[in-house]
């Protein structure tokens, strides 16, 4: 995957400073053994587009705690009985 | 629960939604046993017209939020509130699930699609103001957030802004939480945020 040059460069610098080291060092650990490695349609546009850090990070709560001081979310578990039947009591 | 002046049998409360307004009476099933239905079937057709209106997708129509898995700043309109997850999870159905509470509770409930919005944008910018003008409802609902970094960031960064100096209270479902620290500190502020996951047995 080559670097892009130009104006995509400044975009992706642009994009890029907005994290700490920290965070980035974070982000190309979890990229390394994250699905994208091996997707082609992968590229450092798409990065850029889609906020790519902020998808890839959030695999886990740490790691969006993590990426985030502003946040402090929380799951919630919505139960969808779409195939399986319903358990009974 | 007061009683029926004329039987003396407890009355019961029924939640009213009408085009405009909505608001709690108590009836009384034993001397007119019909005006329960009547009012619930008169409110549902309300609350499904009211939601056309704002432009939610029929689909969503009789969506519920499970209001139990929620702090109780957002189930009392002090806190707006983000989900984020996956596609399909079931964000915007717990989002219209809340703006149905939220009419039942007399609120006044502006919704848009962001996807549209944005699209609108990006062809018509010199038409922001319009695009991304404040409504004057209690709550902003938005479906789909997201922020690219491309010309329009400025333009929604001011509309978060603006949303924040309002001091509205915003729904907001998006796949993931928008990482901007200037977007992300007024969204933090103005909301609590829930990931939303889905079991269905298998997983």
């Amino acid at each position: 995957m080559s670097i892009p040059r130009g104006k995509k460069h400044a975009e992706l610098q642009t994009y890029l400073e907005q994290f700490t080291t920290e965070e980035l060092d974070m982000f190309f650990k979890k990229l390394a053994t994250s699905k994208w490695v091996n997707n082609d349609y992968f590229s450092f546009d798409r990065l850029v587009r889609e906020n790519l850090v902020a998808s890839i990070m959030a695999g886990g709560k740490q790691e969006l705690k993590a990426l985030h001081k502003y946040y402090n979310p929380k799951t919630i578990t919505i139960v969808r009985y779409v195939h399986a039947e319903m358990p009974s009591m | 629960m007061p009683k029926c002046p004329q039987c003396d049998n407890e009355m019961t409360k029924v939640d009213v939604v009408s085009m405009d307004n909505a608001y709690s009476t108590f009836v009384c099933g034993v001397c007119t046993p019909d005006i329960i239905e009547t009012y619930k079937k008169r409110s549902e057709q309300a609350m499904t017209r009211r939601l056309s209106n704002m432009g939610i997708p029929r689909k969503y129509h009789n969506a519920t939020a499970t209001l139990g898995q929620y702090d109780e700043d957002c189930r009392n309109y002090k806190k707006g509130i983000i989900w984020f997850g996956e596609s399909g999870s079931g964000k915007t159905w717990q989002m219209v699930g809340m703006i149905r509470k939220a009419i039942t509770d007399n609120k006044k409930v502006a919704y848009a699609d962001w996807t549209s919005m944005l699209c609108e944008l990006k062809c018509t910018p010199n038409e922001y103001p319009n695009i991304l003008a404040i409504p004057t409802a209690d709550i902003i609902a938005i479906d789909d957030f997201e922020v690219d970094n491309g010309f329009t960031f400025n333009y929604v960064y001011d509309f978060i802004k603006k949303l924040y100096c309002a001091d509205k209270i915003v729904y907001m479902t998006c796949s993931v939480l928008p990482a901007q620290d200037k977007i992300a500190m007024r969204l933090g502020e103005m909301t609590k945020q829930y990931e939303v996951k889905f079991y269905d047995g298998s997983n």
